[in-house]
């Protein structure tokens, strides 16, 4: 069987696959530049969209890849069998995936609880030992005194290296949540790996919807960071950040800089629960503010980060509001205790 | 909106100060009532970025007089060589390196026709228009021949002034009007920025507007400068000037700012970017005439209704001054990151030859020794004095502001928010690489570096 790959900056790759290989392994066999992380169907670094033949997932395969997005086409290639001659679709540029994560060492430079249930975590790297990275990647990890690793996507911008900076939501029972709340210090040793992921800022002049749900504004936090920097005119943006209790919403000074700095962008931010109208928290999910203007223009691309169930509803509300599917990238994030 | 702190909220608070105090920037014991906080800071980072310049933007290239028909010369702005010809009066602009072994081509000009301009090493041949190589001397039939070129710039020549449009060599996106760099134009803007006495500023722009100025390189990089020019605090260094002197000017001290919406910030669509400060305005600003701790008082301020604006990327408008119905433009524009030319432009609209000709005469006799040189050189040497502060890029995150500089605060951050591009350090030009042999050899026979290409001697 013939597998074939299309990266976004226009790169084709084809290579044979085996029965019963998976696509991710006969991806790997010939060098094409993939981008994996957990290869058990967890981490969704590894999806694509199926844009040709057929390709089914494995059973019993986690659930990071949604129904409404294996509907969609995607699949995750570490868990996927082609039936059949098949091509794939990748969102993000065939150099992406030749950077290859490497382990880093940190210190904390600042705990910062944003809200009672978030703590803002920045990080410093050595001068001549940090990486580079494409806003919208995480990073793992590792907690102090564990052999536990924990994902989290970048908050901050790669120009900010060697500093970076992490939002971290604070559980009542974790081995992270445990360390930041009891027993986390400036200067205490942090170890990194990365960066990873697939879900990445696609340089472009076209509108950028960002749609985040709790924690899952840190990608965008950092991807507004990049924007900053470009050059000419800067594209519309719309950000709607949607938090569970209106008296938890938090970077509310972060998300006012960054519009002060890009006259360009819009700014929804949403609560379930106590909303207060008047000092600009919305009513109702991040979903439920998407407006039909929002997509109207051509190449409109829509960024998803948050639960599996706000990538979904919104994932679906796009779709009515008639955004093509190959213009919504989404990454989703279970938490993990 | 503010987040409920969890029970431990003193402990963490007392690790966050810790951890603050370890900062590599800022930080600190530096944080205190320092008007450009941490904070502040972080809204013009782009502005702290910009060591080389704003790139995509208008620039004063020469005076139409440096550029007689058919010559070619070589300048450098945002790092970025450029050669400016004039072929049958119109003037066309080319980056300035060749792009075979990358020498310039206005260190000794080959023009073969009126379309073109040849290097002088191998004979690389480019269209003034497109930049595309359109022949090689020595080499007609060779295949590279019409595949590649060197980046051209859009020109506009108006009353005087040669402007080029510097930008990316992938700049993709519709030329702005040079209108969108300029300062602000009247009388369309008189009822928004009423003058009590001499409406109707001028501008480059106008019709029978006259330009006359000088321009000459500064030791600092283009920020300082910019900052320089419009710091409600610097009256200091013109205090004890002859012409301030001469024409009874009485400076205040300073001029306080007693209400930020004197700092207005002008931001319309397609139009310049930056702010207007009406220092004439008693609703606004106060002049500081005495200082009790070290008993200083001025008498008699004679209190003239001036006022200034700034634009990105960096264009300063005096209104009515030297004298009413003359306004100075000023650009700081990078031609390193450690050195930036220093424009000062006069202009008066002046409808009649008898008009141009007195304005002439008092520039000559009047406006250029005494203003751009004699009040304006106390701007050079201060800012040539804080180029050491600044060079290794500390200094912008060490530099103490206090509530007078509220206006250079502004200027960093609508700069920051408007900047079409920040100018990459430039590679394989002259000052990226800092005490080269060549330098200081040129330097020691008296040729420090320059805004200017100096020319080979005709025998070479």
């Amino acid at each position: 069987m013939r597998v074939s790959f299309s990266f976004a900056d226009g790169a084709r790759y084809s290579v044979d696959c085996g029965p019963e290989e998976t696509v991710l392994a006969a991806a790997r066999r010939a060098d094409v530049p993939l981008l994996f992380q957990c290869e058990s169907g967890a981490c969704a670094t590894c999806s694509a969209r199926l844009v040709a033949g057929n390709a089914d997932m494995l059973e019993g395969s986690g659930a990071s890849l949604l129904p409404s997005e294996a509907a969609e086409g995607l699949r995750l290639t570490c868990r996927c069998i082609p039936r059949g001659d098949c091509e794939f679709a990748l969102a993000y540029d065939s150099v992406a995936g030749t950077r290859e994560p490497e382990r880093y060492e940190s210190n904390i430079d600042d705990i910062e609880w944003v809200a009672a249930n978030v703590v803002r975590l920045r990080l410093a790297l050595p001068d001549d030992d940090w990486f580079d990275f494409v806003p919208g990647q995480f990073v793992q990890v590792r907690v102090p005194g564990t052999e536990h690793w924990r994902s989290y996507s970048m908050a901050s911008g790669p120009g900010d290296m060697p500093t970076l900076e992490l939002l971290i939501r604070v559980l009542d029972h974790g081995v992270m949540s445990d360390y930041l709340r009891d027993e986390a210090e400036a200067g205490d040793l942090v170890e990194l790996e990365g960066p990873y992921g697939s879900f990445q800022l696609q340089k472009s002049k076209a509108p950028h919807i960002f749609v985040a749900g709790g924690t899952g504004l840190a990608p965008f936090l950092s991807m507004l960071d990049r924007i900053r920097t470009y050059s000419g005119t800067k594209p519309e943006l719309v950000l709607i950040f949607g938090c569970a209790d209106g008296r938890d919403v938090f970077c509310v000074d972060t998300l006012e800089d960054a519009a002060y700095m890009l006259p360009k962008l819009r700014t929804r931010i949403t609560a379930d629960t106590h909303a207060d109208p008047a000092a600009g928290v919305l009513a109702g999910n991040p979903v439920a503010h998407l407006e039909p203007a929002d997509v109207v223009a051509p190449g409109t691309t829509a960024y998803l980060c948050g639960p599996p169930a706000m990538v979904d509803a919104a994932r679906q509300r796009l779709l009515e509001l008639g955004l093509p599917s190959t213009q919504i990238i989404a990454e989703q994030f279970v938490a993990t205790d | 909106m503010s987040a409920t702190k969890p029970d431990t909220a003193d402990l963490k608070r007392d690790r966050k100060a810790k951890a603050r105090s370890k900062k590599r920037l800022g930080g600190g014991a530096l944080e205190g009532n320092r008007a450009n906080s941490a904070r502040e800071q972080k809204l013009y980072q782009n502005y702290k970025d910009a060591e080389w310049g704003f790139i995509n933007h208008w620039y004063p290239a020469l005076f139409s007089t440096e550029l007689a028909d058919g010559d070619a010369e070589g300048i450098k702005i945002c790092g970025i060589p450029i050669v400016l010809r004039r072929a049958k009066g119109k003037v066309y602009a080319l980056k300035d390196q060749c792009l075979h072994r990358g020498v310039r081509l206005s260190k000794k000009p080959l023009c073969l026709s009126d379309s073109t301009i040849t290097c002088w090493y191998h004979g690389y041949t480019f269209d003034l228009e497109s930049g595309e190589l359109v022949s090689i001397v020595a080499a007609p039939d060779d295949k590279i021949i019409g595949t590649t070129g060197i980046t051209s710039y859009p020109v506009e020549e108006v009353n005087g002034m040669i402007f080029v449009f510097v930008k990316e060599d992938d700049f993709d996106e519709d030329i702005p009007p040079l209108a969108s760099d300029l300062p602000i134009r009247y009388p369309e803007n008189n009822e928004r920025f009423p003058h009590p006495l001499w409406p109707d500023t001028p501008s480059v722009l106008d019709d029978n507007a006259v330009c006359l100025g000088i321009h000459r390189t500064g030791f600092s990089n283009w920020r300082i400068a910019v900052e320089n020019g419009f710091d409600a605090g610097h009256l200091l260094i013109h205090k004890d000037n002859p012409i301030t002197l001469a024409k009874d000017m009485s400076l205040p001290m300073g001029i306080k700012c007693t209400n930020p919406e004197g700092m207005v910030p002008i931001e319309d669509d397609d139009g310049p970017k930056g702010f207007l400060q009406l220092f004439y305005s008693s609703d606004h600003f106060v002049p500081v005439l005495e200082n009790k701790v070290l008993d200083m008082k001025v008498d008699g301020v004679a209190g003239r209704p001036y006022r200034t604006s700034v634009v990105v990327p960096g264009v300063l408008m005096v209104e009515n001054w030297p004298e009413e119905h003359v306004v100075q433009y000023e650009w700081y524009v990078p031609v390193t990151d450690d050195t930036y030319e220093y424009w000062e432009v006069l202009v008066r609209v002046c409808p009649s030859e008898a008009e141009r000709e007195a304005f002439r005469y008092r520039f000559d006799y009047l406006y250029e020794p005494l203003f751009l040189e004699g009040f304006n050189n106390c701007d050079l040497f201060a800012r040539d004095n804080m180029q050491d502060f600044y060079a290794d890029g500390t200094g912008w995150d060490d530099e103490q502001l206090a509530d007078m500089d509220a206006s250079v605060i502004l200027w960093r951050k609508q700069a920051s928010r408007f900047a079409r591009g920040i100018a990459a350090k430039p590679r394989g030009v002259a000052g990226a690489l800092k005490a080269t042999s060549q330098q200081m050899r040129d330097t020691a026979a008296g040729e420090a570096p320059a805004y200017r290409v100096r020319k080979a001697p005709k025998i070479l």
